[in-house]
């Protein structure tokens, strides 16, 4: 991949992935098993790039800021994109180098990556977990935040989705499951300011009839031509919105299948 | 924006036939007349049969259509003239070694028809003319370059299509420049950065872009990109491909009062049948000559037959003249429902290709609302592409459909409320 790729993917892999921790957090028992007692915030960040994330811990509960903080934490520094891509793919052992703070917490460190197995475990979960309709809607959750948030990297950041982005029109796009998960993205000139749950007044929205499809959707094995045909997917509103976004949806799914 | 219920055509048909496709066609329909950019549920997705303005679907719903298969029919559906010429050809010969001497008398019709025109190029569809027009403008000035205005639709080949759609590459585009409609500056600051690199400019008539108003030349506009062009060697070509013979039979650069080197026409030439044509002026001619460009149905002689009788017909009854009128009536009449429910309609485009935005609503969810209660009710408006009149439409179908479009406003309201 080339470096500007590699860059995108790092900026995925801390802006987007990373921070679905917040939200695992919130129900999985191994998660807060793990994170017991931690206080101490733990910022990965990538060697010479303005990119960091940083991971604050409090009442058994994961707190994300997707940027660096000025208190005492433990950094753990990656020496580039790649290696950063290859870590959080599995493709590496090695691993990001501490600040003077991690050293002080080897045991903790110790715990990071199990930590961070954690977000796989719903990202690219079993045919089990899917059989149960609450983790199903947990997974559908995580990947349509983490779909959220990655679209603002690759729009404001790969070099090719760049130009297209800056041509979409501005506007509100919202993006739910029927009665269940969902997300909102802000497109303005260019920037892109995604959130989690519903928007008050989309100027599009597209909405997924059943968690089934949307799953499908987020995994891409879903005609989505076919699907808003047969009214599984129903979209409004701004629909050159919502198109001008499904090429950068297209070059995520690409980004992650990598 | 709560949709409200209401009655109206049912289409278990069309969807049932749709969930059969998706089994083994990409996207079911795909293109154009995919349902993605309608409202589904609301809106057919087959044809059974189809007469004069009216087509029936499957379902058995019969539809006032103003989409004219999005441009084709402008004579209406199954026209006795344009079948009987298309059947006399094809009781003699179609697709053979050779083209048909039909051939000839289409050219040289055109030719006598169109100002600008002194050879004429045959192939199917819109797109084969936008891409041999820019093939042939590339031959004639030895330049690489194409200026086209954003947005404007050309056809689906890799070089007008956007970035972003399946297959198509940031390479693709490696000669292709942007210029905002209407700006003339922006056209003249561009062709001076790229001196001597531009081959050709082309855009489309006016501005008609799915899912936005319709933006008509600004004065002087046309003129001054003419002018440029000219200077400057730049071969100036008009994508009619959508507009043309509905605003003047000599081609939409005779309507805005300017003269294109190249026009491209397809949908209205043949009245439905598949024809396309670029014609172009005599010092165009002999590049036009040079550039290989071929397909195995594109000298069949049933459509070019179909094509003269269409182009001599329209000329006959001055269907120009009645198709404004009617286009008209149809805008005039939705106005006026529009500001007796208290919502200002926005027409938009010339009568005879118009179409509307609710003032207040620039997300056009009113659009959607209201076109597919239109439709729902037996008149085929379509929410976000501009619609099509024809010869075929008559007061009294216009007038049933200000009826439909009367209580389908209603639930506009309701919607609102």
């Amino acid at each position: 991949m080339e470096a500007a790729k590699e860059l995108v993917l790092a900026r995925i892999h801390l802006k987007a992935i990373v921070p679905l921790l917040e939200d695992i957090s919130e129900f999985d028992s191994e998660t807060q098993q793990i994170i017991k007692g931690w206080s101490k915030p733990i910022q990965f960040q990538l060697a010479g790039e303005d990119v960091a994330v940083t991971l604050s811990f409090r009442e058994g509960k994961v707190f994300a800021l997707r940027d660096r903080i000025n208190k005492s934490k433990i950094t753990l520094t990656f020496s580039n994109a790649e290696t950063l891509n290859a870590i959080f793919q599995g493709r590496s052992k090695k691993s990001p180098r501490p600040n003077l703070t991690g050293l002080f917490h080897l045991k903790k460190l110790l715990q990071v990556d199990p930590l961070l197995k954690r977000i796989e475990y719903y990202m690219k979960p079993g045919e089990k977990l899917l059989e149960d309709h609450n983790s199903l809607e947990q997974c559908v959750r995580l990947t349509l935040y983490a779909m959220a948030f990655g679209v603002k990297e690759i729009g404001e950041h790969d070099p090719e989705m760049k130009p297209l982005a800056e041509h979409l029109p501005d506007g509100l796009v919202e993006i739910r499951v029927k009665d269940g998960p969902a997300v909102h993205i802000t497109v303005k000139k260019g920037a892109f300011t995604p959130a989690k749950g519903r928007a008050e007044k989309p100027s599009a929205y597209l909405e997924i009839a059943d968690m089934e499809t949307a799953w499908n959707m987020v995994q891409g094995t879903l005609d989505q031509y076919a699907a808003i045909g047969s009214g599984k997917i129903k979209i409004r509103g701004l629909i050159p919105l919502i198109d001008g976004i499904n090429p950068i949806l297209d070059r995520l799914s690409i980004y992650m299948a990598d | 924006m709560a949709e409200a219920e209401s009655s109206g055509y049912q289409f278990v048909k069309s969807a049932e036939l749709f969930e059969r496709a998706s089994r083994v066609i990409p996207g079911a329909i795909y293109g154009h007349m995919s349902p993605t950019l309608m409202v589904p549920g609301s809106y057919p997705f087959y044809t059974l049969k189809a007469e004069g303005c009216r087509y029936t679907d499957i379902d058995g719903n019969e539809f006032i259509d103003y989409m004219c298969g999005y441009g084709p029919m402008i004579l209406g559906y199954k026209h006795k003239i344009v079948d009987k010429a298309a059947a006399e050809q094809q009781a003699l010969a179609d697709t053979t070694n050779h083209p048909g001497p039909i051939m000839v008398e289409l050219a040289e019709y055109m030719v006598n028809l169109i100002p600008i025109a002194d050879w004429v190029f045959f192939a199917k569809n819109g797109g084969d003319m936008t891409t041999y027009a820019i093939l042939a403008a590339r031959a004639h000035t030895n330049r690489k370059k194409i200026v086209t205005i954003r947005n404007h639709y050309h056809g689906v080949a890799p070089w007008c299509t956007g970035f972003g759609h399946g297959g198509i590459t940031a390479e693709d585009h490696t000669n292709i420049l942007k210029v905002e409609w209407n700006d003339l500056e922006g056209f003249r600051q561009l062709v001076k950065k790229h001196r001597d690199q531009i081959a050709a400019f082309i855009a489309m008539p006016y501005h008609h872009i799915t899912f936005e108003e319709q933006i008509m030349p600004a004065p002087g506009y046309w003129k001054g990109l003419e002018s440029i062009c000219r200077s400057e060697g730049i071969v100036l070509i008009l994508d009619d491909v959508r507009a043309g013979f509905r605003l003047s039979l000599g081609g939409s650069g005779e309507f805005f009062g300017f003269e294109p080197d190249l026009i491209c026409f397809s949908k209205a030439m043949g009245n439905g049948y598949p024809i396309s044509a670029c014609v172009g002026k005599k010092a165009l001619m002999n590049a036009a000559a040079k550039v290989f460009y071929t397909g195995s149905f594109w000298m069949s002689a049933v459509p070019m037959a179909a094509s003269l009788a269409t182009l001599k017909n329209l000329k006959e009854i001055n269907a120009v003249e009645k198709i404004e009128r009617m286009g008209k009536m149809l805008i005039n009449g939705l106005v006026e429902i529009g500001n007796r429910h208290g919502l200002e309609i926005s027409p938009s485009g010339p009568p005879a290709i118009p179409f509307i935005h609710f003032k207040e609503d620039p997300n056009l969810y009113l659009n959607q609302i209201f076109c597919s209660e239109v439709t729902k009710r037996g008149s085929f408006f379509h929410p976000h592409h501009n619609w099509f009149l024809s010869a075929a439409h008559e007061e009294k179908d216009i007038n049933e459909t200000l009826n439909h479009a009367e209580a389908a406003m209603k639930t506009v309201k309701a919607s609102l409320s």
